[in-house]
């Protein structure tokens, strides 16, 4: 025994020795805890890429294994099986300028602000003065990075689990050596899984709305420019909405907003080497920045990364037109924790990634399978108010009452389990204040609404409510990192619009845990902010505030619907309300696909926004079809152009007697598409020409005809702009 | 402490406005980059539902990259673009396959293209300064260079930028630089026919005075008052000429005639024009450098506009730059971006194809057959001002007049709603013809009663010779005497303690109520204001300031000039001297609610009564209250008026200084706190 000991002690020692002599900065140890079985000998387990000569073995499982090289802490991932590889390393081209040259072979790039200057210089593991500790680990390595040029430490942690590399950088590990460089941002492997121009074919996956592929063909410099978006939305408590909003004439605004990422993931796929990743990021993501580069876009290459922001500049107004711009003090604390989780074979496509995202979400028991989906959601809308002669008028568009009406007509037609919920039920309707469960004077009472909810038993009801956003003067209002209060222009005539501090009121939410009336929730779920509070004087980050709307809203136990949630309150989510359909229409992504549905369908039921706007009812009942999403209508009793002086006037269409035939046949195809679908996951999804076929787990098929021909598909013909349900069980 | 809490409070209050346009309520984004727009009725631009989405971006034609492509236009089914920056024509399919490409030898600048009837293609060349004719493979046919006629003008250069043609063939050039109108060039000759359609020019008042004045020397060095150059030449397919300008004027795009005037119904107006092709039904498209696509109908209304600038946002359907559109048979938009060298392809949607067979039917006249069309638009667009306006017309043909005016009302029609009512209004008192004999009767006989107690009433008080005391209700009453004999009126204000303080105030809050009441609640046809806007206590604070300031200063001006009147005086003479709009008004509000615009007379004399009666019954107060002669009362009204307006200038000047200092102090305040709290 001691004898085997000794011989690999001196081998250690000799192994020390040559390595030293390399006379580069890197020195590679046993990690602390001498586990015999990471030792590795480097010679027979190096392995080389186009770019890269020596990457060295980490760790090795039966399916991957995992590679580092030293010189730019750039890692390598093998499939055992096909010998396919994703590396973070490319070829840097004398071409390039300085903060791109060595970007493109770095494992780890740095950007920070220097002295008194608000714009980020870089460093990267070449021009850094870099000293890395590189230690193994069981299943994987670790190395203490330090910085010398900037003087800043840190430890990353890379470790292959299963199927995923997890990557951590620790919070407490960070350390700034000195005021005068302030840590802005970091890029961890930012290269992983690149592809050079068009030599691979494939897909870039960004979580634009319903969700967008990149082709990584050669665009032959067509795009300029890189995707760029921040996880949950900016955070306008710190930076300035710098987009400048287009106005026609002058005079109304035309763009639309782009989608937000609701969840904090990012993928690439090499379709012919079968091989691809997904990023999620598990800690960090509220401070993370999704960058998507298609070729062109600066460099040659396709890659897409996060980027994790410490600090971020802000302005501090000293008049209505100007301000000074200065860089946040203290960084944002945030372990960052990213899991690359890889598929291989036929799952390396972005249906495989979204089964991946859900297995993930299933492990950590975010996704229970939930029932109750109703196949119709009907929003009623109780009114607003317009200028009178003196102070202001309410226009009453829906009561309480008539809502019973319409459900009567509605139970008539054999429109019985629907989702309800009420709209502007408070006093001075949809832009007024939600204090309490008073209802404005003349359209019922919260009673009269709780009564409707215990006849019609078979649907839910509940009462809907914007918690961020206040339409009136209120001293509870957020304040901004600069410590000026969030009110902006609205485009509304009568109202302004700030924002809600982020305390729920406690008070307010206890209507919703007993009786019979939910809450519909909007405003908490998809949007996030920093906020000071305490008199202005501690920063409540986005991550508190999420923690906190999570626990605030865990409390209710009544049926409740979010409104387009954010994926950290997917595990509190009964029902999922405006699913997006549609991306942001943006130039460079080649496909929308139903990424989402893939991952949530049969976990949460969902529902679509509202049918009433689109302008192509026909295209987007197909949609809702092939991705599960339950049709959605927001409905008044009276004509909407009762409400053309009210801030209400976008509201074009919604008079119920004109949907009625609409709503029962859409609640008849849902519902038939509900019982045959019941609860089960989207196993596959493929897009054959115009038409997509959807696999359910329990063995539904459903067929959706986008094209206007008549189509034969696996033995079923199916007519154009139509659709084919086919229950489980049968072929 | 608490001045800091406050401090802190006001500079809250003081905060910066964030432009963000968040409308929560109505998710639009999802759908698309763009928002599409309409006019309501009010000609407020209002959202409404995507009208045209993008189905197609044609990158390259075939393997053929376009370079700052300025024309483009469809001629049986095939695409024809003047691809400048290569010097070329490029002819395509409509979906980008490359069907042939010439030019290059001969074409220096091609900048408008157009294809005649016989399939030739015109391309004109403003570097080679000559319109070329082409056939269906390239080969040069003809060359039209400089007219030699003395009546193009001999210093005029010769400098086509657009080219166009009608149905007999008669070739229209856009030159650059000539602001005498299109270019008509005989096909068959290929003589110079004339010039065709100049822009008129706008002159202010300004502009008219110094022309009056100035000398031709003078005029020439100042800038030429030279009508905007038009840019581009539309024809469609019955031979109508659409010309549009280069900059933004009254009159963007004009729809000439024979004689070459503007038969729009409205005018179009927009900014940074680029380009317009009209559609199959009538209607303009135009499109702007900035990356707005809009559509009016034949008669110029707006009826959808979107599309934006591409920031950097890289979304489709947003545009670097516009340079041109063509449409297809189907509806279809192509629309041409010059600096991403792109075209993109936009189809209606149901809701649009909707509307434009409810406009195809309109526009011919075919009122009742429109009807159902309009009513699938509005069902999918309730606030679709347009379409109210064409159920109107249907139902007034239908002869449901009252349907008629709830919509035309609805579409802000005054003068057809005018029309509308008379008829239905005719058809009521033929329905109710007797009562209305009867109601008539009864009035004029309760009249000639009033007239008969009145006449008894006198005789009894010259009877009884009451003295009559000096109480509130003889004070209002006094109001009367003022225009059966002014003078005295004013004497017994001055001298006889006829009237109070409290009875003038009464009078002031009544004639301010009056205000309020004529200004929001006229009848339709004669309502100067936009239902629905209130703003109840700006015309207050206004009416009253007025009042106020003239009393003041005309006070200040007569105690100056030797006045006798005190400001007692004037304040009670003033109301009682406006009498007549206390009087009359009321019957002028009612009037308006039962009369149409045919009797418009009515209520412009009695409105003339009006005005002119406060006028005589002013200066007759300012007369006798001050007991001046005719010339002094002259020069006091001239110096009232004077001192008014520098009254007014020297607030302005106040406001706008103190705006400035609390600025100032603020942006000061916020620097301070900012380098403590660092």
């Amino acid at each position: 025994m001691s004898k085997n000991r000794f011989r690999v002690l001196a081998l250690l020692l000799a192994l020390s020795f040559v390595l030293s002599g390399c006379g580069s900065a890197a020195k590679i140890e046993v990690s602390p805890d001498g586990d015999m079985s990471s030792i590795f000998e480097p010679s027979s387990e190096s392995f080389a890429t186009e770019n890269m000569d020596n990457y060295v073995l980490a760790a090795k499982n039966d399916k991957f294994s995992l590679y580092y090289e030293e010189d730019g802490l750039t890692i390598c991932i093998k499939d055992n099986l096909s010998g396919n590889v994703l590396s973070s390393c490319a070829a840097p081209d004398e071409s390039f300028s300085d903060a791109w040259k060595n970007f493109v072979n770095s494992g780890i790039v740095v950007e920070y602000y220097s002295g008194t200057s608000t714009t980020v210089s870089r460093v990267n593991m070449y021009n850094g003065l870099c000293d890395k500790k590189i230690y193994l680990t069981k299943n994987g390595f670790t190395a203490d990075i330090n910085f010398k040029k900037i003087k800043l430490m840190f430890k990353i942690n890379v470790a292959l689990n299963g199927n995923s590399i997890d990557v951590k950088i620790p919070s407490s590990s960070v350390i700034e050596g000195t005021t005068n460089f302030k840590l802005a941002a970091i890029w961890v492997f930012p290269f992983l899984g690149y592809t050079k121009s068009g030599d691979t074919s494939g897909y870039m996956f960004i979580p634009d709305g319903c969700g967008a592929l990149i082709d990584l063909k050669n665009n032959n410099g067509k795009y300029s420019q890189p995707f760029k978006a921040s996880v949950y939305g900016n955070d306008y408590g710190i930076v300035e909405n710098t987009n400048p909003a287009q106005k026609f004439e002058d005079e109304i605004y035309t763009m639309g907003d782009t989608a937000r990422i609701s969840a904090p993931i990012f993928g690439i796929c090499h379709t012919d080497r079968e091989i691809g990743l997904l990023g999620v990021i598990e800690s960090g993501d509220y401070n993370s920045e999704i960058y998507a580069y298609p070729n062109g876009a600066i460099t040659d290459y396709n890659w897409i990364t996060n980027r994790y922001v410490y600090r971020q500049t802000y302005l501090y107004p000293t008049s209505q037109t100007s301000g000074i711009t200065s860089v946040q003090k203290d960084r944002a604390t945030f372990d960052i924790l990213v899991h690359y989780l890889l598929v291989t074979g036929e799952n390396a496509s972005y249906v495989g990634l979204a089964k991946e995202y859900r297995n993930y979400l299933t492990d950590r028991g975010v996704l229970n399978n939930k029932s109750d989906n109703k196949s119709v959601k009907l929003d009623f809308f109780a009114g607003d108010i317009e200028k009178a002669v003196i102070g202001t008028r309410f226009v009453s568009m829906t009561t309480v009452n008539q809502i019973d009406e319409i459900l009567k007509k509605l139970s008539k037609s054999n429109v019985k389990k629907a989702l309800i919920s009420y709209k502007g039920w408070q006093k001075n309707g949809i832009y007024g204040n939600i204090t309490n469960t008073m209802f404005q004077n003349g359209i019922g009472s919260f009673g009269d609404f709780e009564n409707l909810a215990k006849k019609y038993t078979d649907s839910s009801f509940m009462l809907y409510a914007d918690l961020i956003n206040s339409y009136s003067e209120n001293d509870n209002c957020l304040y901004r990192y600069n410590g000026k209060l969030y009110s902006f222009e609205s485009g509304l005539k009568l109202h302004q619009q700030q924002y809600k501090s982020p305390n729920l009121d406690e008070k307010f939410l206890k209507n919703f845990s007993n009786g019979s009336v939910g809450l519909s929730v909007d405003g908490v779920t998809n949007e996030i902010y920093s906020s000071m509070v305490n008199n202005k004087k501690d920063l409540l980050t986005r991550k508190r505030f999420a923690k906190n709307i999570n626990d605030s809203l865990k409390t209710l136990t009544n049926n409740t619907v979010y409104s387009s949630p954010n994926a950290y309150l997917w595990k509190n989510t009964k029902n999922f309300s405006d699913f997006p359909l549609y991306g942001s229409d943006y130039k460079f992504t080649s496909k929308e696909i139903p990424f989402f549905s893939i991952v949530l369908k049969g976990s949460i039921p969902l529902y679509s926004e509202y049918i009433n706007f689109k302008a192509d009812s026909r295209e987007y009942l197909l949609l809702m079809i092939e991705s599960g999403v339950n049709p959605s209508f927001l409905l008044t009793y009276e004509n909407p152009s009762k409400l053309i002086y009210s801030d209400s006037d976008s509201l074009y269409t919604s008079e119920f007697k004109n949907y009625s035939s609409m709503i029962k046949e859409y609640y008849e195809i849902f519902e038939k598409l509900n019982k045959s679908v019941g609860n089960s996951f989207i196993d596959s999804y493929e897009k054959i020409g115009k038409i997509s076929k959807v696999k359910y787990s329990n063995g539904a098929l459903v067929y959706v005809n986008f094209g206007d021909e008549v189509t034969e598909i696996d033995g079923n013909k199916i007519e154009s702009y139509s659709y084919l349900i086919k229950a489980g069980g049968k072929s | 402490m608490k001045g800091d809490k406050a401090m802190k409070k006001v500079i809250s209050i003081i905060s910066i406005v964030l432009v963000l346009s968040l409308s929560h309520f109505v998710p639009t984004y999802a759908d698309s980059a763009y928002k599409t727009v309409t006019v309501n009725k009010d000609g407020n631009y209002i959202e409404t539902q995507t009208a045209y989405k993008p189905v197609k971006t044609i990158e390259k034609i075939g393997n053929e990259l376009l370079s700052a492509p300025s024309d483009m236009v469809i001629r049986n089914n095939k695409l024809y673009i003047a691809d400048t920056g290569n010097k070329r024509i490029i002819v395509s399919s409509l979906s980008g396959d490359i069907i042939t490409v010439f030019g290059n030898e001969k074409l220096k600048k091609p900048t408008g293209v157009f294809v005649k009837n016989n399939g030739q293609i015109m391309v004109a060349d403003c570097d080679n300064k000559a319109v070329f004719t082409f056939d269906e493979n390239g080969n040069e046919i003809s060359k039209i260079t400089k007219p030699s006629e003395p009546l193009y003008g001999k210093k005029q250069d010769f400098v086509p930028v657009k080219v166009s043609a009608d149905n007999k063939d008669n070739i229209y050039v856009v030159c650059k630089g000539n602001g005498n109108g299109v270019v008509q060039i005989s096909e068959k000759t290929s003589e110079f026919l004339g010039y065709f359609g100049a822009n008129n020019v706008s002159m202010s008042l300004w502009d008219r005075f110094f022309d009056a004045i100035f000398t031709d020397e003078q005029k020439s060095q100042l800038k030429q008052t030279t009508p905007a150059s038009i840019s581009n030449v539309a024809i469609d397919k019955k031979g109508i000429v659409y010309t549009m300008t280069d900059i933004k004027t009254d009159n963007v795009i004009r729809k000439l005639n024979m004689s070459g005037n503007d038969i729009l119904n409205t005018n179009i107006s927009f900014s940074n024009p680029a380009d317009l092709c009209v559609g199959s039904i009538g209607n303009i498209y135009a499109v702007t450098t900035n990356g707005y696509i809009l559509e009016y109908n034949s008669e110029g209304d707006l009826l959808f506009a979107f599309g934006g600038f591409d920031d950097g946002s890289q979304r489709i359907g947003l545009f670097s730059s516009i340079s041109s559109i063509a449409t297809d048979n189907s509806g279809k938009l192509y629309v041409l971006d010059d600096t991403s060298c792109q075209i993109q392809i936009f189809e209606p949607t149901e809701f649009t194809n909707n509307v434009h067979t409810a406009l195809d039917l309109y526009s011919q006249g075919k009122y009742l057959e429109s009807k159902k069309p309009w009513e699938k638009v509005l069902l999918m667009n309730n606030l679709f001002d347009y379409a109210h306006k064409g159920m109107a017309e249907a139902y007034y043909m239908e002869g449901n007049y009252e349907k008629a005016m709830e919509e035309f009302r609805l579409s802000n029609n005054q003068y057809s709603f005018s029309e509308a009512f008379t008829e239905y209004r005719n058809q009521k008192i033929r329905d109710n013809i007797t009562l209305v004999l009867i109601a008539f009767i009864a009035v004029i006989g309760s009249i000639f009663a009033l007239l008969k107690i009145k006449k008894k009433k006198k005789v009894l008080a010259e009877g009884t010779k009451e003295i009559t005391r000096s109480n509130l209700k003889n004070q209002l009453l006094f109001i009367f005497d003022m225009p059966k004999n002014p003078f005295d009126a004013n004497y017994g204000i001055k001298r006889e303690n006829k009237v109070s303080t409290i009875s003038a105030t009464i009078l002031y809050l009544l004639f301010v109520v009056i205000y309020i009441i004529d200004k929001y609640c006229r009848g339709y046809i004669f309502s100067g204001v936009t239902t629905g806007q209130f703003y109840v206590i700006k015309d207050i604070a206004v009416v009253i300031g007025i009042m106020a300031l003239f009393i003041l200063c005309h006070y200040l001006v007569c105690s100056i000039t030797e006045g006798e009147a005190s400001l007692k005086n004037i304040y009670c003479a003033v109301i009682y001297s406006l009498m007549p709009y206390i009087i009359l008004r009321p019957f002028v509000i009612v009037l308006t609610h039962v009369l149409t615009v045919n009797e418009i007379f009515l209520i412009n004399i009695l409105n003339f009564l009006i005005y002119v009666g406060c006028a005589i019954l002013l200066v007759i107060m300012i007369n006798q209250q001050n007991n001046y002669k005719v010339g002094e009362t002259v020069k006091c009204i001239f110096w009232t008026l004077f001192s008014i307006i520098v009254a007014i200038a020297v607030l302005f000047i106040l406001y706008v200084m103190a705006k400035q200092t609390v600025g100032f102090v603020s942006e000061i305040w916020n620097e301070v706190t900012y380098n403590v709290k660092k």
